[in-house]
């Protein structure tokens, strides 16, 4: 009744329906078998158990109900099957149980992303995105973690993602494993590691300005767990600054912290404040009912701290009023605070609690703060001189003498009083002024045509481009696997593999080049093909030397 | 850079910046009065193209710079009327006269003052052993005060285009310059190549003679200006007509010499060498061609590669490619 490879993980004494039997479940499905029965009678894969359900904890009987999708087309509705634990540890074995199918659901589910939940057929349904589920190649039992990490990274890298592709699943050249193996898919992973911690690291979170909300963390029969983090106490305090009086004033003299914290949440204080106005089966507990009093009368009166005139100004509305005075609708006369006086305390605890969460420290962003002067040392250019001059060239440097410049100075301004412009009279002649021209004309022309050879550079279309550039990655990986697998330990059926591979990527080599146009495409792959050929020969080399000497060992 | 549309109704500023190193222009193939000549001409030629095109003239000296047009002076201005009263054109279109005016007057002005050029010390005069460069002058240069002109066209641009609402006035910078760089006013000059550049002001150079000027040749590519070397000097009106004239608005359409080619290739700090590899110190980014345990412009203290530890090394190495082997994909962190 089992498949090949399924393993049973658990087992016990279960009835169904009134009939005693087994209850199993294994590495695929979950069973169950009536006593002396050899076939499971309700089998469900996995994939098809949609919920479970447990019966309450200090129930009579203890009971698992599993809800499945059901496999006949002829009853579209769910399946409900209710088991009953009728061994002597029941109530173990039904959490037993119940965790491992939580895990295994968890397990498929977290495999498969995309697997809708009313096919039959677990994981490798084709669905929307178009990534193999199963990556688990090489790995022991699947670890779900690294599993995640591979779907993930081929999902954010496109290149990897095509080389993946073109690797593992069209040819099958490589394996899964030799696949993530490879330095240079090592390489790729790290630098996304490092682009996914720098965008979590750019992002702060803000403060939360969730309300105290303590779930019930876990129940275990009649107890119910609640776990409190130092920050869900922290919160507690800021909310509750009654709670953080009582806390001060008994802990740790009166009272141990456990102590508090117990008789905190059994007190009517908390059980009240989670739901509003409730029940009163929680016993009297004079600390906190001092605590429920403090808070009923704070949130009763009207709040001292409303500050008129210390409004922060980015929450105050007054000041912009005028400027939204066209349009928006008439004041609205219903609403006035405080009318309803059951919701009074409830809306005044909120309105503290909006207060308090400090608006002033969120709005403060970083980024906008103006920089400190960052402690630097002062660059000391010596000889700044020296290092201006090494960008001029270096040119010039006859020194002139000083009574030599003060005779052409005295010189040059006498030849400047005597001079009058006259541009009435011809300036230029002829001859010259033309060779000009010429000469500029042969400058702009020289400019124009080296401007059109520039413009003429041929681009390849888009596919073509894409389609070399796959090419040459698929080719490059393989020729690294070939490498890796010929030096240092040569492994014989891998290099095979990979020569195959090869002789493969050069046809398509052809292909592609017949595709292009042989033109200048072929110098661009020329590396890569010739590479491959240089692989191809030293394939063809070990192998003969395999051939000459079989026994030696290498 | 600022997106700037231009129309056919601009009405254009040109800015010319005239170079006037006594030093240089003495020793110069085209003296000085001709060269000013032809200039006076082609601004005559820019202002006569539309009634509303406007003109500033600064002149770039030794250790000063001048407007030489507008003037805002009444009593020079009167003064320089009742001068040019008396000479015999009395046909010339007045606002061209003005302007020659105006601009001769200011030149001779400069010139009549010898101390302020003589006071000025170009530092680059210490460097006395420099050989090898073959110049067409036999006495040095001493540079011109670039960039003290630039940064006033760029002023006065900012105050013109400030006071005009309807926003069609267009500038240009237009610099005739002769004399070498000045290792000096790099700073300053680069400066005023990027506010150009934000502002979009194109900047052309007319290098008359003398050798190219990198800071120059530079200003006009990123400003997208022209650089013209002019070969003959002398006819250096049909340079100036051809290449300079047109506006900015034809510019879009008309193909204009100019060198495209900018020599951006770095040399080396300790013998100017056009390096193509080389050592960069990681701290003021000077260039060597050979490695030194201690950077010269900022003595900063390299260790010597190979004697210390693996971190150390490649701080020293930065700016040395390091062979990479195509074999075996080494897994970088």
């Amino acid at each position: 009744m089992l498949d090949p490879n399924e393993q049973i993980v658990l087992k016990a004494a279960v009835s169904y329906k009134k009939n005693k039997g087994t209850l199993t479940v294994t590495s695929k499905r979950v069973g169950w078998a009536a006593i002396g029965a050899k076939a499971f009678s309700i089998s469900v894969p996995f994939a098809n158990i949609k919920a479970q359900m447990q019966s309450l904890p200090n129930a009579a009987k203890v009971m698992l109900k599993l809800t499945t999708t059901s496999t006949d087309s002829n009853s579209p509705a769910d399946n409900n099957y209710t088991f009953e634990f009728s061994g002597p540890k029941a109530l173990q074995e039904r959490d037993a149980f119940k965790d491992l199918i939580t895990q295994n659901l968890t397990r498929i589910r977290g495999s498969s992303p995309s697997t809708p939940s009313n096919t039959a057929s677990p994981a490798t349904t084709p669905a929307p995105s178009p990534l193999p589920a199963p990556v688990l190649g090489g790995l022991p039992g699947g670890l779900s973690s690294e599993i995640q990490a591979r779907l993930s990274l081929l999902s954010k890298n496109k290149e990897l993602q095509s080389l993946h592709q073109e690797l593992v699943m069209t040819t099958k050249t490589v394996t899964e494993a030799e696949f993530w193996e490879s330095p240079y898919v090592k390489r790729i992973r790290q630098q996304q590691l490092k682009k996914d911690q720098a965008v979590a690291e750019g992002q702060q979170k803000g403060r939360s300005s969730q309300m105290v909300n303590l779930l019930p963390g876990t129940q275990e029969g009649a107890d119910v767990k609640y776990t409190l983090t130092s920050q869900n106490i922290h919160d507690i305090f800021a909310q509750y600054p009654s709670v953080k009086r009582g806390y001060d004033v008994n802990v740790p003299d009166k009272l141990s912290e456990e102590q508090f914290w117990k008789r905190f949440l059994a007190s009517q204080f908390f059980h009240r404040s989670r739901a509003g106005i409730r029940a009163t089966t929680v016993p009297k507990d004079d600390l906190f009912d001092k605590c429920m009093a403090e808070e009923d009368e704070e949130n009763t009166s009207v709040p001292k701290s409303l500050n008129a005139t210390n409004i922060h100004r980015l929450i105050d509305l007054a000041s912009t009023e005028e400027d939204h005075v066209h349009g928006g609708n008439s004041p609205d006369l219903t609403m006035v605070p405080g009318r309803t006086a059951q919701s009074l305390p409830l809306i005044r605890r909120f309105n503290r609690h909006a207060m308090q969460n400090k608006i002033e420290n969120e709005i403060l962003i970083e980024d906008l703060e103006a920089p400190e002067p960052p402690n630097k040392i002062v660059l000391d250019i010596q000889d700044t001189r020296r290092y201006f001059e090494s960008q001029s060239g270096g040119a010039a440097a006859n020194v002139l003498e000083s009574k030599d410049s003060m005779e052409v100075l005295k010189d040059f301004a006498q030849k400047a009083m005597e001079w009058q412009p006259d541009i009435t009279q011809r300036l230029i002649g002829k001859t010259p002024a033309e060779r000009v021209m010429h000469e500029l004309t042969g400058v702009i022309r020289k400019k124009l045509t080296r401007a059109r050879a520039k413009e003429s550079d041929a681009k390849l279309p888009v596919s073509i481009q894409h389609k070399l550039t796959a090419y040459q990655s698929a080719t490059n990986e393989i020729l690294r696997h070939f490498w890796a697998s010929a030096e240092p330990n040569y492994r014989a059926d891998k290099n095979a593999r990979m020569v195959e591979a090869l002789r493969k990527q050069q046809e398509k080599a052809r292909e592609l080049l017949a595709l292009a146009g042989p033109e200048d495409n072929e110098r661009m792959i020329g590396p890569v093909t010739r590479a491959v050929d240089k692989a191809l020969a030293e394939g063809r080399k070990k192998v003969l030397q395999k051939k000459i000497a079989p026994g030696v060992a290498r | 850079m600022k997106d700037t549309t231009t129309s056919e109704d601009d009405s254009n500023l040109l800015v010319i910046i005239v170079d006037t190193n006594p030093f240089v222009w003495s020793a110069a193939p085209l003296p000085l009065n001709d060269a000013l000549c032809q200039i006076l001409l082609f601004i005559n030629a820019h202002l006569s193209l539309k009634h509303d095109n406007k003109l500033a003239v600064i002149a770039s000296h030794v250790g000063v710079s001048k407007f030489l047009y507008p003037i805002t002076d009444d009593s020079e201005i009167k003064s320089i009327a009742k001068e040019s009263r008396g000479t015999k054109d009395a046909n010339v279109y007045p606002n061209f006269k003005i302007v020659n005016d105006q601009v001769t007057a200011g030149l001779k002005k400069l010139f009549k003052d010898v101390d302020t050029p003589q006071a000025y010390q170009d530092k680059a005069r210490y460097e006395t052993d420099r050989k090898g460069s073959s110049h067409n002058f036999p006495l040095s240069a001493g540079t011109s005060m670039i960039s003290g002109s630039l940064s006033m066209a760029l002023c006065y641009i900012n105050r013109i285009t400030k006071s005009d609402d309807l926003g069609r006035i267009k500038p240009r910078i237009l610099a005739i310059s002769v004399s070498p760089d000045s290792a000096f006013q790099y700073i300053p000059i680069m400066n005023c190549i990027f506010s150009a550049q934000k502002s979009s002001i194109p900047v052309d150079v007319c290098k008359v003679f003398g050798e190219d000027t990198v800071f120059l040749q530079q200003a006009a590519h990123i400003t997208s200006g022209i650089y013209l070397k002019v070969e003959d000097p002398q006819s250096l009106l049909q340079y100036l007509m051809f290449t300079f004239l047109p506006d900015r608005y034809s510019r879009n359409y008309l193909c204009l010499p100019g060198q495209d080619q900018v020599d951006f290739r770095a040399a080396c700090f300790c013998h100017k060498r056009i390096i193509d590899i080389g050592y960069v110190c990681s701290v003021c980014l000077s260039i060597f061609c050979d490695f030194s345990p201690v950077c010269s412009t900022c003595k900063t203290k390299f260790p010597i590669p190979g004697k210390t530890v693996g971190m150390i090394r490649s701080r020293s190495n930065v700016g040395t490619p390091k062979p990479v082997s195509a074999s075996t994909p080494t897994s970088m962190s």
